[in-house]
């Protein structure tokens, strides 16, 4: 694969390629491969850490990650986004275990007064309550339950991801699932959804 | 029915509208803000140019100690190895205040005290 090609030309390209023409010298690779990649992993750390400015942070920090692996990416192996959504995980995971012992009334006052980028594209009272019913799940089950039906990921990805088995991602993502219809059962009518 | 979809409810069983819904909302992905774009842009040039750029001279000549040291005892190695083999002493007395001894003739030709001169 030689470089320069047109920015068509570069959207049919894998990820791996992308990331391949990045560490041989191509700019515009990072600048399609943060298009691609970056959108989806801002929502899955926004999801998890309820919080779009630390989320953001973790999206910086993970692109940063992928921009120090190119050189050595091997093909073949894991998907570029599976492994990012990896990183991002784990990123968002310390975040959350530094969180802890600070005071969760403050959090929610710092988000709620901060402009959600969510809020431009679904109402606030839907997202607010999905992010409630999702935040009162184990941290396992949420994980699972967000890669599966929010980001649309497969079993064997999330496999990866969790670093579980696959069969237990399946109980985790159904336990998760009846969890949360459950907890939003009540709020239907409140939701508009009626 | 996607696929997705249909699995979603194999696996809560009863249909389950509101959930869906939900979560099909929660699909849309949120634009990335312009700063956040930048800012991971101007990451990844920074590597690459950290990356591409061309060794400057002084990162060349970085190790010239290691190398001046290493190019020393070779010289000194080849020095010792090939040149004049008289630098080494072979004929050192034993104590400093003997006579020398040279091995071969001393060994063939000892010089007898009791014999007779005449």
């Amino acid at each position: 694969m030689t470089w320069p090609f047109t920015r068509r030309a570069r959207e049919t390209w894998t990820d791996a390629e992308l990331l391949a023409a990045f560490a041989a010298g191509d700019a515009r690779a990072a600048s399609l491969l943060t298009e691609r990649l970056a959108p989806p992993l801002l929502r899955f750390a926004t999801r998890l850490l309820s919080d779009p400015v630390e989320a953001e942070d973790v999206v910086q920090d993970a692109m940063i990650k992928l921009w120090h692996i190119a050189p050595d990416w091997q093909d073949g192996g894991a998907k570029v986004s599976t492994w990012l959504y990896q990183v991002a995980r784990n990123l968002c995971i310390d975040r959350l275990r530094k969180r802890r012992g600070t005071d969760l009334e403050d959090a929610d006052q710092v988000l709620d007064e901060r402009p959600s980028v969510q809020e431009h594209l679904i109402e606030k009272d839907r997202y607010d309550a999905l992010q409630m019913a999702l935040n009162d799940l184990p941290a396992r089950q949420r994980q699972a339950v967000i890669l599966r039906h929010i980001e649309g990921l497969s079993n064997p990805e999330i496999a990866i991801i969790l670093e579980i088995g696959v069969e237990a991602v399946e109980s985790l993502t159904a336990r998760g699932k009846r969890n949360l219809a459950s907890a939003l059962a009540s709020r239907k009518g409140e939701l508009g959804y009626e | 029915m996607s696929d997705l979809k249909k699995e979603s409810q194999a696996e809560i069983g009863p249909r389950n509208d509101l959930l869906d819904q939900h979560l099909a909302d929660a699909r849309i992905a949120p634009p990335l803000p312009e700063d956040l774009q930048a800012r991971i842009l101007a990451d990844a040039a920074r590597l690459q140019t950290n990356r591409h750029r061309k060794p400057a001279a002084r990162d060349l000549f970085a190790n010239w100690p290691s190398v001046a040291g290493l190019a020393g005892g070779a010289l000194a190695g080849i020095v010792l190895g090939f040149f004049n083999p008289t630098l080494v002493d072979v004929t050192t007395s034993y104590d400093d205040t003997a006579d020398e001894i040279s091995l071969l003739e001393d060994y063939f030709a000892p010089a007898n005290p009791f014999e007779d001169p005449l």
